[in-house]
């Protein structure tokens, strides 16, 4: 069956809560924060919000059932998606589709977690029921370790180098030079990288991501609703979600994009040539190499190469991350899910926290979320554009 | 790069089990590896689950002694380990494909950086726990197959 476009439905308003590294405030009041701000620059009234999807790893025990009454909502549309890397783009889907079915008009999607001296640590360790029994007992159960595994396997497999890798983060440090918020903003030179100390062999400092609080949220709605409230746009040209993709690899060497890639580009009607910047989950730099593969740019394997001849850069031949992504911003929990897609949103509709991407009307986002063991399980893209 | 490992073994480990995977720990208090298998495919499966990952079905496993041994696929060095492993780095994290096939996570002893290679052939090491049961790690095997 062809699947149904996302015509009619938007999103809109991109709001951060510029990230802190520690906070001793809950993430109730992070997440109450971004609705608020939501609410106050679209001119709405609280009531307007019917429809309401949240994404946190530090909010229990509430849900977002619990959370409608912290927040004073009363939404006749609630979902709770707790996917990490991969919430922003669930949500947006989600949301999109329940806009088109009209079983809300107006969805604020919200994504946030607070970071206390020790709440990174609960979070890896509540992540899978398997992970306490298979991997915590090896002094494994963060994702350092298990990232480590996949990129030294990648790297056998294909010849990556740690040159290839830095290359993604020194371009991705250098655009998040202009972004107020971002935890690391001093550049990074090649021999910094290099002799960054290890953290789990070949991992090392640079490769990982900043643990913060922080939140990042954005309305869905129809787009004469969005028109109405004056709010700049974009348009949503597809979608895909997998969960659980390649359970017989041996360990991940690819993530579940290659399963959905020909439906992503066939509904948008584009290539991977037509767009003009790509937003990857970077929790680590070996994952957007596999997603420059398994998302279309180049051949399985060729992720070395690709990074080799291009320039990842906002003026570069392939900008990437535009914003510094989470190895340069930092990752605020859930709220890394949403980063990228907030950051796209900025840019599609010319209104960038830092640079500009030139004649950015098309672009990728995708999400991967949930390690365990030694895969991440959740994988998902969009394909954006810029209002007509 | 012929740097020592740490062991890892004086680690305090309070491991919870489940109902799913009880079967697995049994096995280890008298040093036996046992997995699940699904008997509808033929296949091994690692860690414990509830169910056949291959049928779906609870019924279609069951679990099987094996030898344990297998050879280095990938691996780490952990220079800054999880809390309770603060202070014992540099330890090593290996996966290891066992000769049924199916990749295990653990640690490895009696090993030194320099020997570490993707391929190295290993087997057991069983460690005692406080509660009876042990938990598998690697080491080197050096001897006749």
């Amino acid at each position: 069956m062809q699947r149904k476009s996302y015509e009619g439905a938007v999103a809109c308003l991109p709001v951060t809560i510029p990230y802190r590294r520690y906070s001793t405030n809950s993430a109730q009041w992070w997440l109450g924060r971004a609705l608020h701000e939501l609410i106050k620059r679209a001119g709405l009234r609280l009531k307007d919000i019917d429809g309401f999807a949240v994404s946190s790893f530090t909010v229990g025990p509430d849900t977002a059932v619990g959370l409608t009454q912290h927040f004073g909502l009363s939404p006749r549309w609630l979902d709770h998606i707790p996917f990490g890397g991969a919430s922003g783009i669930v949500a947006l889907r989600r949301a999109a589709r329940a806009v088109q079915a009209g079983d809300a008009d107006i969805v604020a999607c919200v994504a946030g977690d607070t970071n206390h001296v020790d709440s990174f640590r609960k979070t890896l360790s509540t992540f899978s029921r398997f992970a306490q029994d298979a991997v915590y007992p090896y002094g494994s159960g963060g994702a350092n370790a298990s990232f480590a595994l996949i990129t030294k396997h990648y790297m056998n497999s294909y010849g990556a180098k740690r040159e290839d890798f830095a290359k993604i983060c020194i371009a991705q440090r250098d655009n998040a030079m202009s972004i107020p918020h971002a935890m690391m903003k001093k550049k990074l030179t090649l021999d910094e990288y290099m002799s960054a100390r290890p953290i789990a062999d070949p991992i090392h400092l640079f490769d990982c991501v900043m643990p913060c609080a922080g939140a990042e949220a954005f309305l869905v709605c129809r787009e004469d609703v969005a028109k109405s409230l004056n709010l700049p746009s974009i348009r949503i040209l597809s979608t895909i979600e997998r969960h659980n993709a390649f359970p017989n690899d041996p360990m991940q060497i690819r993530g579940g994009w290659e399963l959905d890639i020909g439906e992503l580009w066939s509904m948008a009607a584009l290539t991977p040539k037509d767009v003009d910047f790509v937003q990857t989950y970077d929790d680590y730099p070996v994952i957007s190499m596999m997603q420059f593969e398994d998302l279309g740019f180049c051949a399985k394997g060729a992720g070395p190469d690709f990074v080799r001849s291009h320039t990842l850069t906002n003026d570069g031949t392939f900008p990437h991350n535009t914003s510094g992504g989470q190895l340069s911003v930092g990752q605020a929990g859930a709220a890394g899910g949403f980063l990228g897609l907030v950051e796209a949103m900025r840019q599609l509709t010319s209104q960038p926290l830092g640079s500009q991407v030139p004649n950015a009307n098309a672009c990728l986002v995708s999400g991967f979320g949930m390690i365990n063991y030694d895969r991440g399980l959740s994988s998902c893209a969009a394909v954006l554009a810029r209002a007509a | 790069m012929s740097k020592a490992l740490n062991d890892t073994l004086g680690v305090k480990r309070a491991i919870k089990h489940f109902d799913f995977s009880e079967p697995y720990w049994e096995g280890t208090k008298q040093k036996k590896l046992v997995i699940q298998y699904c008997k509808a495919t033929g296949k091994y499966q690692h860690f414990p689950r509830p169910v056949s990952i291959f049928t779906g079905r609870r019924r279609d496993i069951e679990w099987r002694e094996v030898s344990g041994k297998g050879v280095v696929f990938s691996y780490t060095v952990a220079q800054r380990g999880t809390p309770a492993f603060r202070g014992l780095e540099p330890y090593a994290v290996v996966s290891v494909t066992l000769d049924v096939g199916v990749n295990f996570i653990a640690n490895i002893v009696n090993c030194t950086a320099a020997e570490l290679k993707v391929g190295m052939k290993v087997k057991p090491y069983w460690h005692p726990l406080d509660d009876g049961t042990h938990l598998l790690m690697f080491q080197p095997d050096n001897g006749p197959a």
